[in-house]
């Protein structure tokens, strides 16, 4: 197991964002969590990704306790995640961007050298499509291009398990293609991935497994067709509030 | 190293030589522009070590002059009490504001926005104060004349104007340079990063508060030797140089200037000392001045006169 999450408990005041959530993920799946606005997917990923200390519970990454880690640390270890809402370096170019992840993993005094750096950075933007758009300014690029960016920078830290959330929101059918198309290509390339998704037909394409969270608990675990046949899933989510988005 | 390449020096090392001869025949315009362009190259690294904080790692500080203040005492002190050298002392000012930044930079890490600056403002007033009250130390609000002059080498002698001059166009073309390089370095790239955004810095590995460290070691280590100077060269020095107003001052010039182009700062340190020198007789109005002039820059250039300079360039280019 890469990823194994252990009763993880995160609470904002009287609020239980995240209640008691267990569940694992192996090498090389591509793990989707579904459920409404507000059920707590978003903090989940802090939870993991180290933004957030849990109240309780633990996690586990190849199968060593990183419970409380620091983000940056988790970066280094192979576990990086992207933002729901883009957070792109705007004022500086698409290189630069992925060049900041490269310079801060691999080592910004040794490390590798600016020309390998630069060949490594300039593969991975050619893998999610964005090579002709290297030298302009983040702050340039349509919201579709930012979303790629945003994987490909998170790409750039060359991570073992990648954590997507929502790559595909706000976008256009034929960009969600694109994002999607990038995403299929990082599990190919090796990467596990957990995503985020509230699009249905996205995620029932994708996903080996799926989770479904509601109210911050975990109501439902399988393959798509299993989800998509659970009563409690098609009661809470799909029935009513899948249509609201989608 | 640290991803600075030979092309990046070449390329920026032909501006500074080009500064250089522009630079050299000041002197001949006689001691008044000597001593203007001696201070206004004095404020230059101050302002340009206050964008590495404020312009590329987005860390607004308002107590600038504090770690000015505490190179130009600690290299004043260490002369006079000590008999250190000023060549040393200055270097050693420079250190001993590195270690007045890391006192104020570790616990400030996770403050932002209002909260920093208040944090900041409030650290200068600490300094101001301490320079005013360790009496037995600082002399308080008198301040300390007779400071010695840099020592001479050979026959030259660093009391005349001329020679200081040469001396300080050295260390300022030598500062910015070695700034430019930092801001062009992947420490550089890293900063830009935080400045952007902190979170997404974090999650891509950045060590974001051992680097808002090291920005804050570099910017204040840069102000202090230019306060080390400073001193050496007017040899009176005073809690005054400490002020918030002072400050503000160095402040101003980095966002009129342009933050976050290292060379805007240098070109505000320019007109604002030109200002000033211009409006002697409304000196208590300055800092009203220096005010507005902030918030119209904001408003209407935030890219500050750097910014209405390459404007111009495209346009005569067109
Ligand atoms: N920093 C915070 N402080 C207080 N409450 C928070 C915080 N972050 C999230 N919450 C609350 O926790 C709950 C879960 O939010 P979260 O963002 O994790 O949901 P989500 O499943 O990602 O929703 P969406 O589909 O809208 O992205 C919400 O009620 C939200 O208001
Ligand atoms: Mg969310």
């Amino acid at each position: 197991m890469i990823l194994e999450v252990d009763k993880v408990v995160k609470r904002f005041g009287g609020l239980v964002a995240v209640d008691n959530v267990s569940f694992s993920v192996s090498e090389g799946e591509i793990f989707g969590i579904i459920g409404p606005n507000g059920a707590g997917k978003t903090t989940l990923f802090n939870v993991i990704t180290g933004f957030y200390k849990p109240d309780s519970g633990s996690i586990r990454f190849l199968g060593e306790d990183i419970t409380g880690m620091k983000p940056n640390k988790l970066a280094k270890l192979g576990l990086t995640r992207t933002w729901q809402i883009v957070k792109p370096f705007l004022g500086m170019s698409v290189l630069d961007n992925l060049l900041v992840s490269i310079y801060a993993t691999k080592g910004v005094i040794y490390g590798m050298s600016e020309g390998e750096a630069v060949r490594r950075a300039e593969e991975i933007l050619e893998f999610a499509g964005l090579l002709h758009r290297r030298d302009v300014l983040a702050e340039a690029l349509p919201h579709g291009e930012r979303k790629r960016l945003e994987i490909a920078r998170a790409l750039a830290t060359e991570p073992k398990l990648l954590m997507l959330d929502e790559p595909a929101g706000g976008l256009t059918p034929t960009e969600m293609d694109e994002v999607m198309e990038v995403v299929r290509k990082v599990r190919e390339s090796g990467v596990t991935v957990v995503i985020i998704e509230h699009n249905m037909r996205v995620i029932m394409n994708v996903c080996e497994r799926i989770m479904v969270l509601n109210f911050g608990r975990k109501i439902a675990e399988g393959s798509p067709e299993e989800i998509s046949r659970n009563e409690e899933v098609i009661k809470a989510y799909l029935g009513e509030r899948f249509h609201v988005r989608s | 190293m640290l991803g600075i390449t030979k092309d990046i020096v070449l390329r920026i090392a032909k501006y500074y030589l080009v500064a250089l001869i522009l630079l050299i025949p000041i002197p001949l315009a006689g001691d008044y522009i000597t001593h203007v362009t001696i201070l206004v190259m004095l404020y230059a690294v101050t302002a340009a070590s206050l964008d590495i904080l404020v312009g590329y790692t987005g860390r607004l500080s308002l107590g600038h002059a504090a770690f000015f203040a505490v190179g130009a005492y600690t290299s004043t002190l260490l002369a006079m009490n000590w008999g250190v050298s000023p060549w040393v002392g200055i270097f050693l000012g420079g250190l001993m504001a590195s270690v007045f930044g890391l006192i104020l930079g570790v616990p400030s890490l996770k403050l932002r926005g209002p909260y920093l600056a208040i944090s900041t403002l409030g650290f200068g007033i600490i300094v101001w104060l301490m320079l005013i009250n360790l009496d037995w130390l600082t002399r308080g609000p008198l301040g300390i004349p007779g400071i010695p002059p840099l020592p001479g080498i050979g026959p030259i002698d660093f009391r005349s104007k001329v020679a200081f001059y040469y001396v300080a166009l050295a260390f300022t073309l030598i500062s910015i340079f070695l700034l430019h390089l930092l801001t062009k370095s992947r420490i550089g790239k890293i900063l830009m990063s935080i400045r952007e955004d902190e979170d997404a810095a974090l999650s891509v590995g950045v060590d974001v508060p051992l680097f808002k460290v090291y920005a804050f070691l570099i910017a204040t280590f840069f102000a202090g030797i230019s306060g080390g100077l400073y001193a050496h060269y007017l040899r009176y020095i005073s809690p005054e140089i400490s002020t918030l107003g002072e400050s503000i001052y160095i402040l101003s010039m980095t966002i009129i200037g342009g933050f976050g182009t290292l060379i805007g700062p240098v070109m505000g340190a320019a007109v604002l000392s030109l200002l000033q020198e211009l409006l002697r007789s409304y000196l208590e109005y300055r800092y009203l001045i220096y005010g507005m002039l902030i918030i119209l820059v904001m408003k209407f250039f935030p890219s500050g006169i750097y910014g209405i300079v390459q404007f111009i360039l495209r346009k005569v280019r067109e």
